[in-house]
């Protein structure tokens, strides 16, 4: 969902036209991509880059003979000069992600009656967020050298992901042999669950990021306490009821992500204002 | 006219663009101009703009957006009292800098060694 500024850019951007907007574009789209710069002072020096582009074309001039033959040089400048994101507007990214990967490849193996988790499972969440901070911001680029190196790693990062994400997994799991049992799994939800618990109330009123992630912890720490040590363990560990529970889980971090991912820019509007 | 080298241009932009604030408030497309008319060259937007931020950033200059007449909307520019004391520096300094290189020019290595 686009926030005001983004709609107003975008409007500024329709003014431009043919070889002028795609290069603007392009520009624009790079910027954009930097997701670790202050959201609103973003999108406002892209508000006054296309304005001045929109001037100098009404002049006659072209947008790249009058931004520059180095736009991404000149686009990386402008990038230092642009504050740096708080540490709320970067979670507006990597909460998503991190409690995405959490319930691939936590949930599963956790929740499970006398669980016995290999410490290569926190490998591959680690190898893989790793992956994405170093990979995301490179998906860009300006000039075509930089956009084939950037499309090629685009396509071999499956490949790429996969083989790292296996050899620590199997790495992991031989070398580090001490596996995680009941009542440490548990232990590992509730910290989830507090973690992002305490984080509500540092981003507080921002509580749809933070909270549902805290909700869904606890409700898997009480489900996977419920498997282990309730009166109710044989009635939990039905198949049936087993794969409902799962399934629930799994929606409703599914529909929270697409919700926070969709409104994303809002947030970081809020919190750009709030100074987090 | 000779094309001013951007490494001789880097350390005086900043200085030329407080001056020409100076003269009164300006937009970018306009400074632009501005900056070629007065002999500076074509210098890229994609080099003024980091320094209005950096202006901006250090308190020297602050930018209003408000409509145009004539186009799309601008963002005009005018000096702070800080911009104000870093025009009076610079003009120390570039002529402190000026007399320097005049005096090299015109005596070339005449000067004394003793």
């Amino acid at each position: 969902m686009k926030t005001k500024l983004q709609q107003d850019n975008d409007a500024r951007l329709a003014q431009l036209h043919g070889i002028d907007h795609l290069y603007a574009e392009e520009l624009v789209s790079y910027l954009r991509s930097h997701t670790g710069r202050d959201y609103v002072a973003l999108e406002n020096s892209i508000g006054d880059i296309l304005d001045d582009l929109a001037d100098a074309t009404a002049h006659g001039h072209s947008a790249k003979e009058y931004f520059g033959q180095d736009a991404q040089g000149a686009a990386n400048t402008i990038l230092q000069t642009i504050p740096r994101a708080g540490i709320g507007q970067l979670l507006t990214l990597w909460l998503p992600i991190m409690v995405y990967l959490l319930a691939i490849y936590v949930f599963p193996p956790f929740l499970q009656r006398a669980p016995r988790v290999g410490l290569g499972t926190l490998a591959v969440i680690a190898v893989i967020t790793l992956l994405l901070v170093v990979a995301i911001p490179r998906m860009t680029a300006l000039d075509e050298k930089k956009q084939n190196r950037a499309a090629l790693f685009f396509i071999l990062s499956p490949v790429i992901v996969g083989l790292l994400a296996g050899f620590a997994q199997h790495w992991a799991d031989t070398q580090l042999t001490v596996p995680l049992t009941w009542p440490a799994t548990d232990i590992v939800l509730l910290a989830v669950a507090l973690l992002t618990g305490a984080t509500a109330v540092w981003l507080r009123p921002l509580w749809v990021l933070p909270l549902p992630p805290a909700g869904l912890g606890v409700c898997a720490a009480l489900y996977s306490w419920g498997l282990n040590a309730g009166p109710w363990q044989r009635t939990l560990a039905q198949l049936g009821l087993y794969w409902t529970v799962m399934a629930l889980l799994g929606l409703g971090i599914l529909f929270w992500f697409i919700w926070v991912m969709m409104h994303r820019d809002q947030y970081r509007i809020d919190l750009s204002e709030s100074g987090r | 006219m000779d094309r001013i080298p951007s490494q001789m241009l880097k350390g005086i932009l900043e200085g030329a663009i407080l001056m020409i604030m100076a003269q009164g408030e300006t937009y970018g497309y306009g400074l632009h101009e501005t900056l070629a008319d007065l002999g500076f060259g074509d210098i890229p937007e994609g080099t003024i703009y980091p320094l209005l931020l950096k202006l901006q950033k250090n308190g020297q200059i602050v930018g209003v957006r408000h409509p145009s007449a004539t186009g799309p909307d601008r963002k005009y520019y005018h000096l702070t009292p800080l911009g104000e004391d870093a025009v009076t520096a610079f003009q120390g300094q570039w002529q402190q800098l000026a007399g320097a290189m005049t005096a090299l020019i015109t005596h070339g290595g005449d000067h004394d060694e003793d």
